[in-house]
């Protein structure tokens, strides 16, 4: 499925739901469920408290849906509940506190979306797991697609200038993992 | 041409395993959390609501068989005994499934505002037949407000559900579109 298909499913079954169509959650879980379970898998240490923490977010959607005003908003209102439920559940306090000077230099580095470099998505998900956790998540969000930079800023809670600059240190820093291990292979 | 960065998004995606037995236990609270059992407390509050509906329409059709009641008030009685079957029918139904049902709630609310209504009507009617009594016109004036106060908020819900409706065919529309755009660009 396209991510223009995906979205137009994603308001249609939000205006369901809305309706008073309580069958449009399902298929809404099963759209939405891997991306938000890989994006938590990033930040949480476990399988099972990945799992615990996307079914409490599942729990808190089901009782806040009626509160989305924007039905387009759906995405980044299930990463901002997910990320919340992964807060305040598992207590991270690194996704709250970034070391500010080491982005103060990149307020205006040029954001590229090139991901010709990212071709084999097996290496780049274990090189995602040696990352710092701050760069891990923005370069998850950054490869599932599904907000926006003004949607991301808005979600860690920092400027888009901040989270370009996030982004281009997380490339360079997986870009370098990714070449350490072609260079021992 | 297919987007390097769907591919990878979806390739990432399917990268990802979990172990079954973690799967199983999260599907099944899953569906539990979709699919929500009637608890203990609906239960009661449930046979609570059917025994007072059920007591209610006795009452309503003793009295109208005991005593003389004028037909239009007959009218207003006989409505409201309907609605309060008709919901204990829903209730019963649900207790029997052991499923709060949210079209249950729906349909039990609408036939609760229909009998509503004809009460409603019933009471202005009785109010102006009775026009020289000043009793019977203040009730008639306070049930038309509370009418009037109804019938705003029923609108208003229904221009909401038709503008969701409207949006919903569009992007029903454009999903449709969206899925012929896929297929053309695959073939």
């Amino acid at each position: 499925m396209t991510r223009e298909r995906q979205l137009h499913e994603s308001e249609l079954l939000v205006v369901r739901w809305k309706r008073g169509d309580r069958d449009a959650f399902e298929p809404m879980v099963e759209l939405w469920e891997k991306p938000l379970l890989y994006y938590l898998r990033q930040l949480v240490s476990s399988e099972a408290d990945a799992l615990e923490v996307l079914q409490e977010t599942w729990l808190r959607i089901l009782r806040s849906l009626h509160s989305l005003r924007d039905p387009r908003a759906l995405p980044a209102f299930l990463y901002r509940t997910a990320r919340n439920v992964a807060l305040t559940r598992l207590k991270q306090p690194e996704l709250l506190e970034l070391d500010a000077k080491e982005f103060q230099d990149l307020r205006d580095d040029r954001q590229s979306d090139c991901f010709s470099d990212f071709h084999n998505a097996e290496q780049v998900h274990h090189a995602l797991a040696r990352l710092p956790l701050a760069q891990r998540e923005i370069l998850t969000l950054f490869f599932l697609k599904d907000l926006s930079l003004e949607e991301m800023s808005a979600l860690l809670g920092v400027p888009v200038g901040t989270v370009k600059s996030r982004l281009h240190y997380a490339k360079r820093a997986i870009k370098e993992i990714l070449t350490q291990g072609e260079n021992h292979a | 041409m297919p987007d390097p960065s769907e591919e990878l998004r979806q390739q990432l995606l399917d990268v990802q395993t979990i172990s079954p037995a973690l799967r199983e236990t999260y599907q099944k609270r899953l569906d539990a959390l979709i699919h929500p059992p009637l608890t203990r407390q609906s239960s009661v509050l449930g046979t609570v609501l059917l025994i007072l509906l059920l007591g209610c329409s006795a009452l309503i059709v003793r009295a109208d068989v005991l005593h003389h009641v004028a037909p239009l008030m007959l009218v207003g009685h006989l409505s409201l005994a309907v609605a309060f079957l008709t919901a204990s029918f829903y209730i019963v139904r649900d207790l029997r499934k052991r499923k709060q049902s949210r079209t249950s709630v729906l349909s039990i609310a609408g036939i609760l505002t229909v009998a509503a209504g004809i009460l409603t009507v019933v009471a202005l009617l009785l109010g102006l037949s009775h026009s020289s009594d000043p009793k019977a016109l203040f009730g008639a004036f306070y049930v038309f407000v509370f009418y009037f106060a109804c019938t705003t908020w029923s609108l208003d819900s229904r221009i909401a559900a038709a503008e969701l409706s409207g949006r919903e065919q569009a992007l029903r529309i454009e999903c449709r579109l969206a899925d012929l755009a896929e297929r053309l660009q695959k073939a």
